[in-house]
């Protein structure tokens, strides 16, 4: 017998159980954003594994080529719903309200979705009123293959580590992913799907009104607290700090200066990053221009993800960088914000 | 007017190394802090209480014992009163955030009243961000995400500022902060003293709020650890200055850093 199932999993003829359950198909939730497309192609894989189908509920647009190139089986368009014309895609309650209706009639066996709006403000309230079980954020998604349940790998501490979600024999079960490190998915022109008008169920009045647009006064970020900080060392030159200030704006992290910069007057004390400064603990540190000394180099130990650029291949800090690019700081700035 | 705060209070990142070529987490020393996030939605609170009469800020902790060194801190940090929910029955039972949502709703429901409740957007630990919209749901109110700061608490609304929009929300209401929202006051060590000494953290279980293990069975669970592949010795990215800068910014894509 053991022989029989060694042989069985060679062949890769292991049969995942029926299902038992009303439950059907795995559906995604997409607002027409390219993300979609990477989850329905995930959703295809495990659509494959699971004999499921794929079905794709399109809250925005009626743009359902690429869904279906990308592996979808049946679109749903929720576009130009209510009658009244809300944008659902805007309005995460007026969404909710329609989707989860309808979602409950459905009874999907799995619901994705990417880590957008939709992952971050949708998926757990939709969880909530399906009595759902959900993994956020999820790196990995495969199957269990002796009760057709999800198993999730996801990040913890900001990527430190990962962690193993198990969802319990319940049904739907819910999935957020990262969308990222996914590559672009296969679009197959000749593949066929249908199209269909979501219809859902019910209208409820939205109880958030948009009183309109505002853009809050960027306040600076403290070191310690910052993402991403970059900073700009003696190799940078005075005129190269104004870029820097742009590139970390743009990156939405702080700027800070290395020892001899603060010492030239290019940076104020709290933007020092030095052990007789601040240390700092980012999940991405750019140094431009910063040769690296031990001061330095310890001040900067508990980050995450280093990048160094300096024109000289010999500079310290290059040998300490997860990665290092030998040039003119200055240069590569201007080059960075073009490509972001 | 009282506004409920969610704590939650997590492992500190800094006493704790990841080992990813031996597959461990080292633990070196076993400190808990409040979820960063929780304090900026603390501040918004005391915030909202600043200069106004009638305002209650009512910190809410989930979890075993030392949970009450969380809770005692929100007090030293601008809460008035705080409420423990704890039970020796969850000791065992790993609820997931269906279940603590269900609990905290409960004890929202519980202190009567209550016309806004306060979650840091994204716990640090998890990452996971589930419990604030599944919180909104389980009281059957209006949520408004990433809220920056509140501008207005009024009868029957509140406004606020989110990073693009300004929005408007019938009350009650749940509003998730992020961590960039404000910068959390310092505490001041008298403030830790008397939270200490003169204040008193209401315990609630699982009775109290009309719940039995059984009805918190969870729906998912964690199973165990991953580790990503080691880090490698740094590379240097050769070619054109333009060729280097593209794969520097693919590879920071990859991997989510930008």
């Amino acid at each position: 017998m053991e022989d029989f199932e060694y042989l069985q999993a060679l062949l890769g003829g292991e049969e995942l159980p029926e299902v038992t359950t009303a439950f059907r198909d795995i559906w995604v939730l997409t607002d027409g954003a390219p993300e979609g497309l990477k989850v329905v192609d995930r959703a295809r894989n495990l659509a494959e594994t699971l004999g499921a189908r794929v079905q794709v509920v399109l809250i925005r647009g009626e743009e359902t080529a690429d869904l279906i190139a990308a592996g979808a089986d049946r679109v749903h368009l929720a576009a130009g719903y209510p009658e009244s014309g809300a944008d659902l895609a805007g309005d995460t309650e007026a969404a909710l309200n329609a989707l989860a209706p309808f979602l409950e009639e459905a009874a999907p066996e799995f619901i994705l979705c990417a880590d957008d709006w939709l992952g971050q403000e949708l998926a757990p309230r939709l969880a909530q009123r399906l009595g759902a079980g959900l993994a956020t954020r999820c790196l990995e998604l495969t199957i269990n293959e002796n009760d057709r349940t999800l198993v999730a790998v996801r990040p913890v501490y900001q990527g430190d580590y990962y962690e193993v979600v198990n969802f319990a024999p319940h049904w739907p079960q819910m999935a957020t992913l990262i969308t990222a490190p996914l590559s672009q998915p296969y679009l197959d022109p000749h593949r066929e799907g249908e199209t269909e008008v979501l219809k859902p169920g019910l209208s409820a009045a939205s109880r958030v009104r948009v009183l309109g647009e505002t853009v809050l006064p960027e306040t600076p970020l403290s070191l310690s607290r910052a993402a991403i900080v970059v900073t700009g060392g003696a190799a940078l030159g005075v005129a190269g700090f104004e870029k820097l200030a742009d590139l970390a704006r743009r990156l939405g992290g702080a700027m800070a200066g290395a020892r001899e910069a603060f010492e030239l007057g290019w940076v104020e004390k709290d933007q020092l990053v030095d052990v007789t400064g601040h240390k700092v603990a980012p999940r991405l540190y750019m140094a431009f221009g910063v040769a690296g000394d031990v001061m330095h180099t310890a001040a900067i130990k508990e980050a995450k993800f280093v990048v160094a650029v300096h024109p000289d291949p010999g500079a310290p800090i290059l040998a300490q960088a997860d990665l290092g690019i030998v040039g003119d700081p200055c240069e590569v700035i201007d080059q960075l914000i073009a490509a972001l | 007017m009282k506004i409920v705060v969610t704590i939650k209070q997590i492992l500190d990142p800094a006493g704790f190394t990841v080992n990813r070529r031996r597959e461990r987490v080292f633990v070196n020393r076993e400190e808990y802090i409040i979820n960063p996030a929780d304090l900026n939605a603390l501040e918004m609170a005391a915030c909202a209480k600043d200069g106004r009469q009638g305002v209650e800020v009512i910190a809410l902790g989930l979890g075993p014992a030392r949970v009450d060194d969380a809770l005692r801190e929100a007090i030293a940090r601008g809460a008035d009163r705080a409420i423990h929910l704890s039970d020796p029955a969850l000791a065992d039972l790993k609820t997931d955030a269906a279940g603590a949502a269900r609990l905290i709703a409960a004890a929202v429901q519980k202190i009567g009243g209550v016309r806004l409740v306060l979650c840091g957007a994204v716990a640090l630990d998890s990452g996971a961000g589930e419990l604030p919209g599944r919180l909104a749901e389980a009281l059957g109110w209006p949520m408004l995400a990433q809220v920056h700061s509140i501008d207005q608490i009024g009868e029957g609304q509140v406004r606020v500022s989110r990073r693009t929009e300004r929005v408007e929300s019938d009350l009650p209401a749940l509003l998730t902060v992020p961590h960039d929202a404000n910068q959390p006051r310092h505490m001041l060590g008298v403030r830790v003293v008397q939270a200490y000494r003169q204040k008193s953290v209401a315990a609630w279980g699982l009775s109290d709020l009309g719940f039995t293990p059984n009805d918190l069975e969870p729906l998912t669970s964690v199973a165990g650890r991953r580790f990503p592949p080691e880090r490698t010795p740094g590379t240097r990215l050769e070619g054109s200055i333009e060729e280097a800068v593209q794969s520097l910014v693919a590879q920071l894509r990859a991997k989510e850093l930008i």
